[in-house]
């Protein structure tokens, strides 16, 4: 690494060494690329890589695999499961495995370009101000490994903000990223805010987690019986809580069978155009989501503070076009309302009344707040729907 | 030896797997006229077998050992009486400083006049393994406060430190906050470059005797108080390196943006740190009124406004409260009773303040009926 143009190892005396990245491949298949995946973390341009293999499927072809890389004994490690374990016991041993600042999560059937681990952690080293996640975009490949697709660009106007990286003087610079590559970087950095989190509807980039942030939330939320569903819920929750950052160029690849089977939906303007059944899962998902910051309302408002209400909004993970339909639905007044009286005490009446008046129609909202209030309502609550907190979408 | 420029202290308390990184980084400073005395608080690791092992190894170098846990702020008071730079850093024992640390701090100390109360540096935060987790501790990072200390067209041409060619860090990353700037704007632990003379006369005196343990992070107590006296500046470069491996009080993670990831309790105690400040301020008003001629009261609010607090909210706090009364002479008595009284009373609200009564004893009173 280098800084000011001079070794960074040896300005510490050996005391600072590269960001460490951790990441875990479950290989959930007998079938899966576990070769490729590995072999392709094996080539990564970035010194400091440790790899752990989760054996999900019980194959044994993992251990193979790693044998025949003939690396470093450090570098690569399995960790077997037992022969009942379910994904609900495996998705924490795969918390338990990270080591070091960030971490990714990677099926045996992707793999990583030689440039993955450099390029995304010296964005995180180089933006302005830190994020718990950095995505990038993946490439599909079919059975004989021919791209023949990827990922939507996430680097949209209406989404994403570009972001000047720090001057490279200032930060430390990886080995591996060259003062040309890292001119090149600004041009592909974006960053996506925390309220915008609609996005992340079928996001199928992989992304590289701040470790902290990742501890930090699995400490509140339930292992999931999915991978899928899990990472799902740890990038949003992770995006809630400090927004994204985007490197758009492709920086993996990922086996797929079809064309764009996995794409960020364009999301209807209206409820109405939805198809049967989404609204309500997609309702039932946002309920489920905000639950966890409900339930663990403490921490969450002493790390976000008044933040705490747009990372709410968030996890709805709807646009604001259709965040006052869902406040409207029956399922979340209900959750707001069983909830009412810690968020009365954690905000205070002023902002407690104000938050839930912006959200919830008229009706909705007495029936949320009558339960903070032993079954009154507030003088204060009253002239605030009649006089200016109406609902979102009316603003 | 010459009298050093610059005096570092360490203060250990069971950081044995930490402490000599620190220590050689000291040494192997760039800039070589310095002190540094290392102090163990009682430790009951490994750490005095570690340190021994520095002993006579260099003539800068002196190692204490103290027969209880004084924490931080107690072994920096009860050393600095024996230090002789005309500048101080304070390294934790976890921490460590880049070789350039001490030459580029005096540099800029210097061409501002040695005026200003001190200087702070942008640190890399590294985990417990030294692996980078940040380029920078995000308060620090999130500027747009200050101006540069040294624009364009100030600059003297024949300083070799302000070459046009390539980044100038002197010229273009560092930035003078006078003492009216509110709010924290500096880097945590080892980033802090301090006039000795103005900690001397700054370090509190009237609540702690020497040679008594005082739980209190130096910086909480320091860094707030000379700023509000002596204004400060803030070197956008990478000097040392802050190490976050959860056994900290203060944090458990890095630093992100618009986020709290301090620890409650290290948090609560900063708060209540605070309020030392303005024991020691009303306690001793006479000596600050001194050292800060016409801003008396600028200083007074700095604990205030440290966090972006309100004025009110602090001053109507009861234990501030309390401090005040117990204090309202000393203030009187250098102030003046008029000023005082106005003052307060802007502060306070009319009806707090006429419920502070003097101290038992005193004749002193407010004006008010």
């Amino acid at each position: 690494m280098e800084l000011m143009g001079r070794n960074l190892n040896a300005l510490s005396c050996q005391g600072v060494s590269d960001p460490l990245l951790t990441i875990i491949v479950v290989d959930r298949s007998p079938q899966s690329r576990i070769d490729e995946c590995l072999a392709s973390i094996a080539r990564q341009d970035h010194p400091c890589v440790k790899c752990v293999v989760v054996d999900a499927c019980r194959s044994r072809r993992a251990l193979s695999a790693i044998e025949r890389l003939h690396t470093d004994d450090n570098a690569f490690r399995l960790c077997e499961v037992g022969d009942d374990a379910t994904m609900s016991d495996i998705i924490p041993m795969i918390v338990n495995e990270i080591v070091g600042g960030f971490v990714s999560i990677l099926d045996a059937d992707d793999s990583i370009f030689p440039g993955f681990a450099s390029h995304h952690l010296q964005v995180h080293l180089a933006l302005p101000q830190s994020v718990s996640l950095t995505i990038s975009p993946t490439v599909y490949v079919d059975a004989e490994g021919h791209t023949f697709d990827r990922s939507p660009s996430l680097d949209r106007p209406e989404l994403a903000t570009p972001v000047r990286l720090q001057p490279p003087e200032i930060i430390p610079r990886l080995s591996a990223v060259t003062a040309a590559r890292y001119d090149e970087l600004t041009g592909f950095s974006a960053f996506i805010p925390a309220s915008r989190a609609d996005w992340l509807n079928d996001c199928d980039h992989i992304p590289v987690f701040r470790s902290s942030m990742l501890r930090a939330l699995v400490a509140h939320a339930e292992a999931m019986r999915d991978l899928g569903s899990q990472l799902a819920l740890w990038r949003l929750l992770c995006h809630v809580m400090t927004g994204s950052a985007v490197i758009d160029t492709p920086l993996s690849a990922r086996q797929s069978q079809d064309a764009r089977l996995s794409m960020a939906k364009e999301e209807p303007e209206a409820k109405n155009n939805w198809p049967p059944g989404y609204w309500q899962t997609s309702v039932g998902r946002g309920v489920e989501n905000q639950r966890l910051l409900l339930e663990e309302i403490d921490d969450f408002v002493w790390m976000l503070g008044e933040r705490y209400w747009d990372a709410l909004d968030g996890l709805t993970m709807m646009s604001s076009a259709n965040q006052p339909d869902y406040y409207d639905s029956d399922v979340v007044a209900a959750l707001f309302r069983n909830h009412a009286p810690v968020l009365r005490t954690e905000f205070g009446d002023d902002s407690f009344l104000k938050e839930i008046g912006s959200r919830f129609r008229r009706t909705k909202g007495l029936y949320v707040v009558m339960n903070a209030y032993d079954g009154s309502i507030p003088r204060q609550f009253l002239d605030h729907i009649q006089s200016n907190m109406s609902p979102r979408s009316e603003r | 030896m010459a009298c050093p420029d610059i005096s570092f202290i360490v203060v250990n308390y069971n950081y044995a797997e930490y402490v000599a990184n620190a220590i050689d980084s000291i040494l192997a400073q760039s800039h070589e006229n310095f002190e540094c005395v290392v102090a163990d608080n009682n430790s009951d690791d490994n750490s005095r077998e570690i340190l021994s092992s520095f002993e006579n190894t260099d003539e800068r170098l002196r190692i204490r050992y103290f027969e209880r846990n004084m924490n931080q702020m107690g072994a920096v008071l009860s050393l600095l009486d024996e230090l002789q730079g005309r500048y101080i850093s304070i390294v934790d024992a976890d921490d460590l400083i880049f070789r350039d640390y001490a030459s580029k701090h005096l540099a800029v100390h210097r061409r501002l006049g040695n005026r200003i109360a001190f200087t702070s540096n942008g640190v890399i935060e590294i985990d417990a393994r030294g692996h980078v987790l940040t380029s920078g501790f995000d308060t620090f990072l999130q500027g747009g406060y200050g101006e540069p200390a040294f624009p364009r067209g100030t600059r003297d041409a024949k300083d070799g430190d302000f070459a046009e060619d390539g980044y100038c860090w002197l010229g273009d990353g560092v930035t003078f906050l006078s003492p009216d700037t509110t709010g924290w704007h500096w880097s945590p632990g080892t980033a802090n470059v301090y006039r000795l003379d103005l900690m001397k006369m700054t370090r509190p005196m009237t609540q702690f005797a020497s040679g008594v343990p005082y739980v209190a992070a130096t910086d909480n107590y320091f860094a707030c108080l000379n700023h509000a006296i002596g204004g400060s500046a803030k070197i956008d470069l990478p000097l040392s390196a802050y190490r976050i491996h959860g056994r900290n009080r203060f944090s458990s993670t890095e630093s992100m943006a618009d986020l709290r990831m301090l620890r409650r309790r290290g948090t609560w105690r900063s708060m209540i740190r605070h309020r030392d400040i303005t024991t020691e301020i009303t306690a001793r008003a006479a000596d600050f009124s001194r050292l800060a001629p016409g801003r008396f009261w600028t200083v007074m609010d700095a604990p205030a406004r440290i966090r972006g607090n309100s004025v009110t909210d602090y001053y109507t706090n009861p234990h501030v409260v309390r401090i005040l009364r117990q204090n309202y002479a000393s203030l009187v008595s250098a102030l003046g009773c008029k000023t005082v009284d106005k003052n307060l009373k802007d502060r306070m609200g009319r009806e707090l303040f006429n419920r502070l009564q003097p101290a038992a004893g005193t004749e002193a009173s407010p004006t008010e009926p």
